[in-house]
């Protein structure tokens, strides 16, 4: 095969077609680079063929019509592995619209027939006219043929209303007559009444309507007879009356025969004269424009073999309908063009439950400090929304404690519950710290425990309490919730502890004492899904699996930091173990550089409010370092 | 004060149209289809968060089917697509099937634990007006019992009195029918088409498992589609 040419898939040869020609087209695209292991594979089975390299040669430029054969050289694009519908010509039976009946299509009354006028004697309906062909070979010549189109009823005032119109009844339109020729009607501006009788046979409704009395009459004595015999009043059925019933019956089915046909065709004959009255109609205006056209000195051409009317359909003669289609849309143009940016919108101000765009969290007791800044992301600005992640942080009792939390953004009161969960989290640490100022190593384990388990059970019936207030189900308020609690015991000796539920980290860097950093610990292990968007949030999990979400380290090092991040911040650095220094560096050296954190939390908003492609989560982060430090200097 | 990001691993949501150009397709449904994918680009460019993070790739089916490379929405220029002449049949729905799930085998990132987050969960619009002419079960069952790479929403919609909705809700989680093709249904189609995706590109926030598909968040139906339940 030639392998400069791809082979055109829809080559209606069919040598290169279908599943059997699988394998030499699949010989064909190995020898094109590949771009990864799938697009080298044939696609087996019936109807499918093998996917062609995206960086083979050969394929049309963007936005071009695929199929177009390709310059040899012509640099790939990235439809190449389209390969579907080459500019195959079109077939001339290609038909422009599918076949009639087919749903999405309507009738288009056709337009006004500009015929011109016939003389007034010519008979307005043409007997022999009236079937398909000659109809059709009317509307052709009416087609071709333009007239004066001054609207009937434009012209109603300057000639007098011929005289000889049977009385008119304006009780229903001729429903039996196409849509297509009603429309025409109306276009046209005639109104039709419809009379009440068969002109031509005016005795007709009175026969009709007589023997349908005759067998209401019948009927109604049929079921008299029949209630006298059920009730009893005649006891003693006599012959002569159930053969009175049979006759009875028998005259009463044959009237009501007669009467429906009678009627029928009285029906049939109504409608016939209406068209015909429809055409004669026509005729009239004809003349009378034609008359006013004479009058104004116009030339006035009259064609005897044109018929006086138009050519109108009979009863469901779709023949004489001109079926269009719903009209193809304007094929649309692609406009190639830079990607919208995010906006910064303010949330609705008639919204409740209102936190700002940034929160911080800056701490120092003991030489210890702690940092935290909160940011709303691009998305919730661009949204108008609020931030939905919480920071919370405290000093207490030698205990440095941080919290984030991460409202889950499908829910609605996600930042209610993650504020609530962050403060309250805190405070139940805060409080669980006061059994242990003074810790041994050898409890510290126990308290780092205690006051973990302490934190998830104040957010926990924080949680529970602001679903009783509100009267809204706590699910409505899910959010991940990251605790990390640090003390330093004394001779170079940290106890750590973290308590995770959701994505996020808490990690810990040790340095020794030249500040030179070393391994990092990751605290705990986030929840994370099968695909990006999962998680786990606190409401999920019930407290008896608490236990197992609480980690706790006696690690000896010189130094040591802890940071805890929302998924907003952490996963723009994953792999952590890999990624994370590209925070942590700048973070130490040119923002926190030892200082106390109060002077530097507006160098952290800057950091963190760094640039990254497809990263818009809100961004939150507690660092809790030892003042006067300078790792990664 | 920067980071300097060494590497590109943002998160994806990758979209996947099946479309069908089979024959039968001619007409008012392939230009409807033309501009559909026409309009749900220059929507999802309009998006900021869409723009960053949607992928796009299109499989068509007709009498064979072939598949376009997943690639990032600012990269992707919408081809022309030409429906299959009269006189070649074929609506190769399982080669389509096939192809989307070999490229959720091979072309989406999962999730690595602790390492990497992966993909958000992949979108699929299948859209088709006929029955398949191949065989199609195996890869639709494959498709509907994926556990990895399980795609968020698979969304069929059968166009005309054609389309065989039963088929489409052996693999489909929503199932729409249109029964009057007319150009403006096929606008509000795609219009919705662009607005799920939208949606699903907010949901970097978060989902709880399971709630993952999030059917329900997804706007309400387009106008001139009935969901078949």
């Amino acid at each position: 095969m030639d392998t400069q040419n791809p082979p055109n898939p829809l080559q209606p040869s069919g040598t290169e077609q279908g599943a059997g020609s699988s394998a030499d087209q699949g010989g064909q695209q190995r020898q094109q680079p590949q771009q990864s292991p799938r697009t080298a594979q044939p696609v087996q089975g019936p109807g499918a063929r093998q996917l062609l390299p995206s960086n083979a040669p050969g394929y049309p430029a963007q936005g071009a019509p695929l199929g177009q054969t390709p310059m040899p050289g012509q640099a790939p694009t990235q439809m190449q592995a389209l390969r579907i519908a080459p500019q195959q010509p079109q077939s001339p039976q290609s038909p422009q619209f599918p076949q009639f009946p087919q749903q999405g299509f309507r009738y288009q009354p056709q337009q006004p027939a500009a015929t011109p006028p016939a003389p007034a004697d010519m008979s307005p309906v043409d007997g022999g006219a009236t079937t398909p062909r000659a109809n059709r070979q009317k509307r052709d010549q009416a087609a071709v043929s333009p007239a004066p189109t001054l609207p009937p009823t434009a012209t109603a005032g300057a000639t007098p209303e011929p005289e000889g119109s049977p009385p008119l009844s304006r009780f229903f339109w001729p429903t039996h007559a196409h849509p297509a020729q009603l429309d025409r009607w109306q276009q046209d501006g005639y109104s039709f009444a419809v009379p009440v009788a068969d002109p031509e046979n005016p005795g007709s409704v009175r026969w009709g309507l007589g023997l349908s009395g005759l067998a209401v009459v019948s009927a109604v004595l049929l079921v008299a007879l029949s209630v006298s015999t059920y009730t009893g009043s005649i006891a003693d059925f006599p012959p002569s009356a159930q053969t009175l019933g049979i006759v009875f019956g028998i005259i009463g089915f044959i009237l009501a025969l007669g009467g429906m046909f009678i009627n029928g065709k009285t029906m049939w004959a109504m409608q016939h004269h209406m068209i015909r009255r429809a055409s004669a109609q026509q005729a009239r205006d004809a003349q009378r424009q034609r008359d006013i056209q004479r009058q104004a000195g116009q030339e006035v051409r009259t064609d005897a073999r044109q018929p006086a009317t138009p050519p109108i359909p009979l009863l469901n003669d779709e023949e004489t309908l001109v079926m269009e289609p719903e009209p193809e849309p304007e094929p649309m143009v692609f406009e190639q063009r830079a990607p919208a940016q995010f906006e910064d919108r303010d949330p609705d101000a008639a919204l409740g439950d209102r936190y700002p765009d940034t929160a911080t969290v800056a701490l120092e007791r003991d030489g210890w400090a702690i940092i935290g800044v909160s940011l709303r992301g691009l998305s919730h600005k661009h949204d108008a929304k609020f931030r939905e992640d919480a920071i919370a942080g405290d000093i207490s009792n030698g205990w440095q404690i941080g919290v984030v939390c991460d409202g889950g953004g499908s829910y609605d009161l996600a930042r209610v519950g993650a504020n609530v969960a962050a403060e309250a989290a805190l405070r139940g640490a805060s409080a669980a710290t006061n059994k242990y100022k003074r810790v041994s190593q050898r409890d510290a384990e126990t308290a780092l425990r205690a006051i973990l388990l302490a934190a998830l059970q104040g957010a926990h019936d924080a949680l529970q309490a602001e679903e009783k207030r509100r009267g809204v189900s706590w699910q409505e308020m899910r959010t991940t919730l990251l605790v990390v609690v640090q003390r330093h015991l004394g001779k170079g000796i940290h106890a750590l502890g973290g308590a995770q539920v959701g994505d996020g980290a808490i990690v810990a860097r040790f340095y020794n004492q030249d500040a030179i950093n070393e391994h990092m610990l990751r605290l705990t292990t986030p929840d994370i899904g099968p695909t990006g968007n999962e998680t786990i949030f606190f409401q999920d999990v019930p407290p008896e699996q608490w236990e197992d979400r609480i980690k706790t380290y006696i690690k000896e090092g010189p130094g040591c930091y802890c940071l805890a991040m929302t998924d907003g911040v952490s996963d723009d650095f994953t792999p952590i173990e890999q990624h994370m220094p590209l925070l942590e560096e700048p973070l130490f050296r040119d923002v926190l550089k030892g200082q106390p954190p109060a002077r530097v939390t507006g160098a952290l908003e800057q950091l963190l409010s760094y640039e990254r492609p497809g990263s818009f989560d809100d961004r939150s982060l507690v660092c809790i370092y030892h003042l006067g430090e300078r790792p990664w200097k | 004060m920067s980071i300097a990001f060494n590497q590109d691993a943002s998160r994806r949501l990758p979209v996947y149209l099946l479309l069908d150009t089979s024959s039968s397709m001619q007409g008012v449904k392939i230009v409807g289809v033309n501009n559909g994918v026409i309009m749900i680009c220059q929507e999802l460019l309009g998006d900021p968060r869409a723009a960053s993070t949607v992928y796009i790739s299109i499989i068509t089916f007709a009498d064979q089917a072939y598949q376009s490379p997943l690639i990032p929405i600012t990269q992707f220029t919408p081809p022309q697509f030409n429906a299959n002449p009269p006189g070649i049949s074929g609506t190769a729905l399982g080669g389509a099937l096939r192809l989307l799930n070999e490229s959720l085998d091979q072309d989406l990132f999962i999730n690595q634990g602790d390492a990497q987050k992966g993909d958000y969960k992949p979108i699929v619009f299948v859209l088709t007006d006929g029955e398949p002419s191949d065989h199609w079960q195996t890869e639709a069952q494959r498709l509907a019992n994926r556990t990895v790479n399980k795609a968020a929403n698979v969304i069929g919609l059968g166009i005309g009195p054609g389309a065989n909705i039963q088929i489409i809700r052996q693999f489909a989680n929503i199932a729409l029918l249109m029964q009057d093709v007319t150009p403006a249904n096929l606008r509000s189609f795609f219009a919705w088409v662009s607005g799920s995706i939208m949606t699903a590109s907010r949901a970097a926030g978060g989902f709880a498992p399971g709630a993952a598909p999030q059917v329900a968040q997804l706007p309400p139906p387009p106008n001139g589609t009935i969901p078949m339940p």
